[in-house]
């Protein structure tokens, strides 16, 4: 047989039992306030009882009978206003919370208390009361997912830090419902949602409407910064833009505006992470936007490393085109180049391997066409095929041909056990027409880029808030990546395949080490949408209770409360009948 | 014209005028056994004094050593000589101001109506009056015949009589009546001030007046008991069985106080302070044969 369990329907009306129990306190007080009467024997009447230790003056008086009743019959009544009944917890409908996870949560004014901390008070008053019942965590970001299945005891601080770029809140009450049927469901926000609210769901929203100005959109690239500065009030901003290193900017913006600003890099600072601060006293209620910082990396230019065993003519050519190209960059000795340019296939640390057969005197004339694309590889997009003459080297290639002249793969990929990425040029450099063809300068930017996506660390050095971030892991490495958190906190992120992801829950500068390799990666809070406080507002509605809910079929006992108290009504009118001023 | 004692407190007047108005010509009846050895002038009845009034048929009861020998041996007639009453009757009247006896105002005057009743018709009976006031220690009042008059102070002494017999030892009348007014609500022991109001007097007199609500106290949930004496306190809740309890001490109390007063030959009459204040009913004190 099942274990029931007693629950109460409307338990906050439990808290009528509050004002009842003060009356009744104040009455027990009252009563138990003594009248002085003067006697002339005071030896002709009882002597109280006393502690065997005696002396204590604190004594308890037991109320009258009838006060017992009168306290039973309140409480009785009390409890039949709050619904009770019996279930088993199979038949107990599940709740579902949906914590909103976007950034606005965290908006606040100075000393106030933002969405996310009124939200999570709430949460724990609320969930005080059904410890035991089933609940059903969702995390509401950009993709709404279940983070918990268990109870009300879950710490979900632990999960809801509020850092995704938005929140899909339909989403998520899809997801719940698909997850739980018949269940009863909790939003979390920050202001009403969008969309209509069944009766099984209730929805609690404590933010408000906040002027903001905020940084909206950040971009590095080798020179340069590119942002975009708003001001989401309704008043003109005058901010400030403050540029670690860098200078000090004043400002000014108009309501609503939202301003593209470049800032040049100096040579000097070019391998070093950036900070942008935007100041204003006014209009900071959310302050993860008010501050990014841009890592160099995204654009650094790959390090290579030619091998002597190639011909020379491939070796002055390469030479010449490197060193005039500001995407590459010759490795040092000692280093672990990107890109490990060879004329046959050997073991190379680097992620990235350019296998050149560059065997001279092959048989196959130079040809300049056709030229032909077999796939939309990184590597061949944008080329301009039928102006270059080529002459192959071999008359196969091993991986999948990307480029093939005739029927000669002349350009081939392929990705070996250890994912690092071989691709294959048969080419002989003493026939082919010169470096001055437009051909070349797209295909390096093309083996740049190619190079960029495969090489050790992470894919990108600056992202936003909500991201994946996706490091590729060196071998020495040992597929394990740790993880430390610009909050101080540590973890440990095993890779599969060298492939190590995770999405960080906090903004801020996170530093990644792997074997020898370290690397930061800057994850912004910046999200145009969240920035812009001018829709959130307090809201609140409840739920119609689990009556609403489709499979809720419980044993109702408030008749049995309403009967008790009936009876113990007559009982207690039988007893002042027959008692009259019963003391 | 009438003068009242200054310093009383605002029940004695009334309490007086009631007495006064209450006893009339009531006299204080003296004692029927009394010696006739003393006194100075002829009663109205025939007693065993010394003077010879009559003689008067025997009658049996009459003492044989009133028959008149010579008499039956002229006559052969039983006749018994009877003396005129030769008395002088003395009465101390004590009232006790002790501060148990002004729990209530009602049980205050009820006591100065019994000793001014009791003065009133000692006066017109012609006693020697005495009043003494209990404060403590004794205090005789200068003018005991008239109530108006007496040098009345409130009930507050912190003792009863009963609990310092040693000071209950003011010069009282020999041979008098001897009336103590007073509610015996103290824990002593009564032999002492009982024997020294019984030594020596020819009638001794015990008025224990009690308030009807210290005789059926009210019911009530918390009570703070003050004793007005001692100023003891005793918080109880005044339910059925404490106040079953209270009876039956207080029942104990009373038949001690009137087991020690028949072995001393003293009359103890419990009074209710209703029936003195505010209207006075006399007719208990004529039953008992104080008046007449």
């Amino acid at each position: 047989m099942n274990d029931f369990f007693l629950g109460f329907e409307h338990p906050r009306f439990l808290w009528a039992a509050l004002p009842v129990f003060l009356l009744l306190l104040a009455l027990y007080l009252l009563h138990r306030r003594s009248k002085t009467r003067i006697v002339s024997a005071i030896f002709l009447w009882d002597r109280p009882e006393r502690s065997p230790n005696s002396g204590t003056k604190l004594k308890f008086r037991f109320p009258p009978p009838l006060f017992y009743l009168e306290l039973a019959i309140l409480l009785l009544l009390t409890a039949a206003l709050a619904a009770p009944f019996l279930a088993t917890p199979e038949t107990y409908p599940p709740l579902a919370v949906i914590l909103d996870d976007s950034m606005s949560m965290q908006a606040k004014r100075p000393g106030g208390k933002s969405p996310l901390e009124a939200g999570t008070e709430f949460l724990r008053d609320e969930l005080k009361g059904q410890p035991d019942r089933r609940v059903l965590w969702i995390l509401a970001g950009q993709k709404p997912g279940t983070v918990s299945d268990s109870n009300a005891h879950e710490d979900f601080t632990r999960f809801w830090t509020a850092n995704a770029g938005s929140s899909d809140l339909a989403a998520a009450v899809s997801l719940a419902r698909q997850k739980a049927q018949g269940c009863e469901i909790l939003i979390v926000t920050d202001r009403k949602p969008e969309f209509g609210l069944a009766p099984d769901t209730a929805c609690f929203a404590a933010g408000e409407p906040l002027p903001n100005t905020a940084i909206v959109n950040a971009h590095r690239s080798a020179s340069r910064i590119s942002l975009e500065a708003a001001n989401f009030s309704d008043a003109p901003a005058d901010a400030v833009l403050v540029t670690e290193p860098g200078e000090r900017r004043r400002i000014g913006l108009a309501p609503k505006e939202i301003r593209r600003i470049v800032l040049p890099i100096s040579p000097g600072h070019a391998g070093a992470p950036v900070k942008i601060r935007l100041e204003n006293a006014g209009g900071n209620d959310l302050s993860c936007d008010d501050e990014v910082v841009l890592e160099p990396g995204d654009d650094a230019p790959v390090s290579c490393r030619i091998a002597d065993t190639l011909p020379a003519a491939a070796k002055n050519t390469l030479r010449l085109v490197l060193d005039n190209n500001p995407d590459f960059r010759l490795a040092s000795p000692g280093e672990t180049p990107d890109l490990d340019i060879m004329s046959a296939e050997t073991e190379s640390p680097a992620p990235v391997h350019l296998f050149w057969f560059a065997v001279p005197n092959f048989a196959a004339p130079p040809a300049s066409g056709p030229l032909l694309r077999e796939n939309d590889a990184t590597l061949v997009r944008g080329l301009l095929l039928n102006t270059i003459l080529w002459k192959p080297s071999i008359g196969d290639l091993p991986g999948q041909t990307v480029l093939r002249l005739g029927e000669i793969p002349v350009l081939s990929m392929r990705q070996n056990l250890s994912r690092d990425r071989e691709i294959f040029l048969n080419l002989d450099p003493v026939g082919t027409e010169d470096i001055g063809n437009a051909f070349w300068p797209a295909f390096f930017q093309n083996l740049a880029r190619t190079v960029r996506e495969g090489r050790f660390g992470p894919a990108r050095a600056n992202l936003r808030s909500g991201d994946l971030v996706s490091v590729r892991l060196p071998r020495d490495g040992k597929n394990v990546l740790n993880v430390n958190a610009p909050d101080g906190g540590k973890t440990t992120v095993h890779a599969v395949n060298g492939q190590a992801d995770f999405r960080p829950p906090i903004h801020g500068v996170w530093k990644l080490r792997s074997g020898k390799e370290e690397w930061e990666v800057s994850v912004m809070g910046i999200h145009a949408g969240e920035s812009d406080l001018s829709g959130a507002g307090a809201f609140r509605c409840d739920s119609s209770g689990l009556d609403a809910l489709p499979y809720w079929s419980p044993i109702r006992l408030s008749w049995v409360f309403l009967l008790l108290a009936a009876l113990l009504l007559a009982l207690h009118q039988v007893l002042v009948a027959r008692k009259g001023d019963l003391p | 014209m009438t003068m009242s004692a200054t310093g009383a407190p605002p029940y004695f007047r009334p309490a007086v005028e009631r007495a006064l108005a209450a006893a009339g010509d009531a006299e204080l009846t003296a004692p029927s056994k009394v010696s006739g050895l003393d006194g100075q002038r002829n009663g109205s009845r025939t007693g065993n004094a010394m003077e010879f009034s009559e003689y008067r048929e025997y009658r049996p009861g009459d003492d044989l050593r009133r028959i008149d020998w010579r008499v039956y041996a002229r006559s052969e007639q039983l006749m018994t000589k009877q003396y005129a009453e030769e008395v002088d009757p003395r009465c101390d009247i004590i009232l006790d101001h002790s501060a148990s006896m002004a729990t209530t105002e009602r049980k205050a005057g009820a006591a100065v109506t019994l000793a001014a009743i009791f003065a009133t018709a000692a006066a017109n009976a012609g006693f020697s009056l005495n009043v003494w006031h209990a404060a403590g220690t004794f205090r005789k009042d200068p003018e005991p015949a008239t109530p108006y008059l007496w040098a009345f102070s409130p009930f507050d002494a912190p003792v009863s009589p009963s609990a310092n017999p040693a000071a209950f030892a003011g010069p009282f009348f020999r041979r008098g009546i001897r009336i103590l007014v007073t509610d015996l609500m103290g824990p002593d022991d009564p032999a002492p001030v009982l024997s020294r109001l019984a030594d020596g007097a020819k009638r001794a007199v015990v008025v224990m007046v009690l308030d009807p609500l210290e005789l059926e106290p009210e019911p009530g949930s918390n009570v703070m008991l003050v004793d007005i004496e001692t100023g003891e306190e005793r918080e109880l809740v005044l339910n059925e069985g404490v106040l079953a309890r209270y009876h039956e001490r207080l029942e104990q109390h009373r038949a001690m106080w009137a087991s020690a007063a028949v072995s001393r030959g003293v009359l103890l009459l419990p009074l209710s302070a209703a029936d003195f204040n505010p209207v006075v009913r006399c007719d208990r004190l004529y039953r008992a044969g104080l008046l007449k």
